[in-house]
């Protein structure tokens, strides 16, 4: 049968669901960054010191606050812009907002070293965690933080 | 397209369908991604515009990105009409 299959298989592959043909989303990964950010913050209000290798250090949380902040952002915008779709928005009208305010969060976070700025994004990664599984009507999908 | 194409169907375009003609509403096309060119998409047509365009949904429109994300696409782009999924045999017909 394999054999046959193989005869008949056709030349071009062409994609029925959505952009790439993998359809796999999950806020795992935006939750993850935004769980970065907020170690990054923490280690950043806690060092002390001015000598060569604190700063050094400073310097190594800053670009990884930077960059995970970065990477949450676009994780939530692949989710806001690519799973989402209309009959999402009719279910859950604050999806907009909640993407919204997520982004700007990671935006905030970029800019400021603020705890309380990186518990908030890991707070709206889990509001985008429950719309995300109401949406496939999953409740066996718990919200956890790895930190 | 679930559930009148399932994933790894193999399926036959005609692709000389649209040459003279505009696609019409109801029909599954093949056609290129216009945020991509190079990946080539399977959706019903939905609406027909009078400049020409068209619009594209798919039929599993929880999980679709389609014409609600892309706009509609200019006919330039659609490259022909599915007719028949042939594999696997259980499933071989005319798609509709």
């Amino acid at each position: 049968m394999n054999f046959i299959k193989g005869l008949l298989r056709p030349s071009q592959v062409a994609s029925a669901h959505c952009d790439g043909p993998c359809g796999v989303y999950d806020p795992a990964s935006a939750r993850i960054a935004a769980e970065a950010v907020l170690s990054m913050a923490k280690k950043l209000v806690a060092l002390e010191g001015n000598d060569l290798a604190t700063e050094n250090t400073r310097s190594r949380y800053i670009a990884i606050k930077e960059e995970q902040a970065q990477v949450a952002k676009t994780e939530l915008l692949i989710l806001w812009t690519d799973y989402f779709k209309p009959p999402h928005l009719e279910a859950n009208p604050e999806i907009h907002n909640i993407f919204w305010n997520a982004a700007k969060l990671c935006s905030q976070n970029k800019v400021e070293v603020s705890v309380d700025a990186a518990q908030a994004l890991v707070d709206t990664c889990e509001q985008v965690h429950n719309i995300f599984w109401a949406s496939k009507s999953r409740d066996d999908v718990s919200f956890y933080t790895a930190g | 397209m679930f559930p009148v194409l399932c994933s790894a169907d193999f399926i036959m375009v005609d692709k000389c369908f649209y040459k003279n003609r505009l696609p019409q509403v109801g029909e599954v096309v093949l056609a290129l991604d216009p945020r991509s060119h190079d990946l080539v998409i399977v959706k019903r047509v939905s609406a027909v515009y009078p400049d020409g365009t068209i619009e594209l949904l798919g039929d599993n429109t929880g999980e679709s990105t389609d014409s609600r994300l892309f706009g509609p696409i200019p006919k330039t782009l659609i490259l022909g009409r599915v007719r028949i999924c042939y594999w696997p045999l259980s499933r071989f017909g005319y798609v509709r």
